[in-house]
């Protein structure tokens, strides 16, 4: 835990330094908390540019490693998340729609269209699934409508007027936080209160849910309403980081296995807020990666997610974890 | 003409399923010729058969009209049909030889690679100065280079010993692609390149495509079709088991991998002039089996007519979409349309893989 934390606060910090200019700790922890003594610039790039993109990517990257660790539980099915079924696409065309052709929604609709396409999006395919069969049918359906709904957004957004170029179609296919200011965090900020109540609420019904239907029902729970409502508590914290950052592929997927493997436990109560932190860390991490690696070249941070989240499933598959129903 | 003498021959209307599927590829043949002419006819300015037949045996009567016809629609519904046959009869030569009812050049990975391969070809040759438009003869082998290592790839992510199972070499190829088009893009972006016409081209476009691009497509399609067929019968006699080929003094997994190239090579070449088309070489295959059943023979016939049919019918679409009668669209120029047609494609052929999962796999 305290590994954890401290790897949190390091990517914080470097992510503050690094860029242009390179400041040293001293002078973001001034341009921070200085009374003023400091350039007026280096206090705006850390303040205004920096610090905000790096306050939403930890919490995008918190609401996805734990909107991943709820759905995985839900579904018993150890390579579900978010994109892969196909809900962050649905989300992602809502929120494309809205943006590419200005549609007079306030900012604060975004976030809830968000969550109603990615609802409809995940009732459709899991309609069209069966829960106890191939896990990886699943992502294979959940493939299929991702690439349908991505040639959606495509269409949309290269028929919208004022195309906007390559960097809104990145946006909304990969994600990207190149667009992250204070009113974007400002938009996700209510919205991460769920994070807590999820995690004091998810885990025993998660726990009890992977025991199997039988013994949920057993132990006196409505296994279809349960799994219900975890779906959509799962779906509900991906859709703030898609209305400003877009569909950040693989850190849901990811991040509660590498606490599963961390920590050797599977107890939703520890997996749920731990794979928080390690998906906020990743995705502030690939966000620097974004900003820096290749500069001066941005690359938006849903490419990094995929490229090295991709092989990662691919070792997942391998390893013949989809051959066990439950998460041991 | 055949399909007459046999009915002769026996005296009274029988069809057997050789006429039936003799007069399926004609009509096929047809509604393609239909197809082009319409597209040709069809755009921003609207000609009338009489004009464009003029403008055809060059003699136009105005100069916009014969390069509206004969400079920009006409080399781009060649390019349609041709690269549009070429991704499905890949997908028909996939299908029965991996024995997927779900696979095919994009869903194996093989599309996305040799986007990757064209998109470095262009990327090293032309630096930073270098549209992705520019081609040169480097670009088709690239692509044929990058669609053999990506399809290979995922071959050997989802071997088994048990042998392959349809779901998972699928789901490892949607994988890889996606893994794939994420390297492409990071090769786009850092190289600095005209990358606004990239993302079109990583799904798929055939906006300003001319006569140069035609000129690179046809080589490659040359050098396919021997391939092809010598591949056909090699695939039917795979088809029958891998026992059959065998005594037939065939060593099938040669004649596998032998097969396997020739469809990687035919995905590849189209994909290096018209980018990551996706979903055509799944459809085009299914299609035209339910027409003609699946002997090869005159299965890829029937897949490359429908493949070419889809594809100039959804270019089509797409020239439509970008055009300036819808309110909000600004005026394009005629060579151009800003909706990819690989948006379509995936359109049409999305619904179709949840349809073949649940009708094929249950």
């Amino acid at each position: 835990m305290a590994i954890i934390a401290c790897l949190c606060a390091v990517v914080a910090v470097v992510s503050l330094m690094q860029g242009t200019p390179d400041l040293s700790v001293e002078e973001v922890l001034e341009a921070l908390f200085g009374s003023g003594t400091s350039e007026g610039n280096q206090r705006f790039i850390v303040q205004n540019l920096r610090l905000p993109r790096l306050v939403g990517g930890l919490a995008a990257g918190g609401m996805l490693g734990a909107s991943g660790a709820v759905m995985q539980d839900t579904l018993r099915n150890p390579l579900a998340g978010p994109e892969l079924i196909g809900v962050s696409a649905g989300a992602s065309l809502a929120v494309a729609t809205i943006v590419a052709f200005r549609l007079p929604f306030p900012g604060i609709a975004l976030p809830v269209a968000a969550l109603l396409a990615g609802l409809v999006t995940g009732t459709v395919i899991l309609s069209l699934v069966s829960l106890k069969g191939n896990p990886m049918r699943m992502l294979l359906v959940g493939a299929a409508f991702t690439a349908l709904l991505n040639a959606l957004v495509i269409a949309v957004i290269t028929l919208a007027p004022n195309f906007g170029g390559v960097a809104i179609i990145y946006r909304f296919l990969v994600g990207s936080l190149s667009d992250v200011q204070w009113e974007e965090v400002r938009l996700v900020a209510p919205w991460t209160i769920a994070l807590p109540v999820i995690f004091l609420l998810a885990g025993r019904p998660l726990n009890i849910l992977k025991l199997g239907d039988e013994a949920a029902e057993g132990l006196g729970v409505g296994v279809r309403r349960t799994r219900a409502l975890l779906f959509a508590a799962s779906v509900l914290l991906v859709a703030p980081v898609i209305a400003i950052a877009g569909p950040i592929g693989f850190v849901a997927l990811v991040s509660p296995h590498i606490v599963r493997r961390l920590l050797r436990t599977s107890d939703a109560r520890i997996v749920l807020p731990v794979a928080a932190a390690i998906g906020a860390i990743l995705v502030a991490g690939a966000d620097m990666a974004a900003r820096l690696a290749l500069h001066p070249h941005e690359i938006a941070v849903g490419l990094w997610t995929v490229a090295l989240g991709a092989p990662v499933l691919l070792a997942l598959m391998q390893r013949g974890l989809v051959r066990r129903r439950a998460i041991p | 003409m055949t399909a007459t003498a046999e009915i002769g021959r026996h005296g009274k209307a029988v069809t057997t399923p050789e006429a039936r599927s003799r007069r399926v590829l004609v009509t096929l043949g047809a509604v393609l010729l239909a197809a082009m002419f319409a597209y040709v006819m069809l755009g921003p300015v609207i000609f009338g058969p009489d004009l464009v037949f003029k403008a055809l045996i060059n003699q136009a009567e105005k100069v916009h009209h014969r390069i509206s016809v004969w400079e920009v629609r006409l080399p781009r519904v060649l390019i349609a049909a041709l690269a549009g046959a070429m991704l499905s009869s890949s997908g028909a030569l996939l299908q029965p030889v991996l024995r997927n009812p779900l696979a095919a050049p994009a869903t194996v990975g093989v599309t996305q690679g040799a986007v990757l391969g064209a998109v470095l070809a262009l990327v090293i040759t032309f630096g930073s100065e270098g549209a992705l438009n520019d081609l040169n003869a480097l670009v088709p082998l690239a692509a044929i280079a990058g669609g053999l290592a990506a399809g290979a790839l995922v071959y050997v992510l989802s071997y088994r010993r048990a042998g392959t199972d349809p779901i998972r070499l699928i789901l490892t190829g949607v994988i890889v692609a996606a893994a794939v088009s994420a390297v492409t893009s990071f090769m786009v972006l850092i190289s600095g390149s005209h990358i606004d016409s990239i993302i079109l081209w990583l799904v798929g476009s055939l906006s300003t495509r001319t006569w140069d691009h035609l000129i690179f497509l046809l080589p490659v399609a040359a050098l396919v079709l021997p391939l092809v067929v010598v591949a056909i019968p090699l695939a039917n006699a795979l088809q029958l088991g891998d026992g059959v080929p065998v005594s037939l003094g065939l060593r099938s997994e040669l004649a596998r991998a032998f097969i396997l190239m020739t469809a990687v090579v035919l995905a590849a070449g189209s994909v290096a002039v018209v980018g990551g088309i996706a979903f055509l070489g799944l459809i085009g295959p299914h299609l035209a089996r339910t027409l003609v059943g699946s002997d090869l023979r005159r299965l890829l016939i029937c897949s490359a007519l429908v493949g070419a049919v889809i594809l100039v019918g959804a270019d089509l679409l797409a020239r439509v979409f970008s055009l300036d009668w819808i309110p909000f669209v600004d005026i394009r120029t005629e060579s151009g349309s800003r909706v990819p047609v690989g948006a379509f494609t995936a359109l049409l052929g999305a619904p179709f893989l949840v349809y073949l999962m649940r009708e094929r796999l249950q």
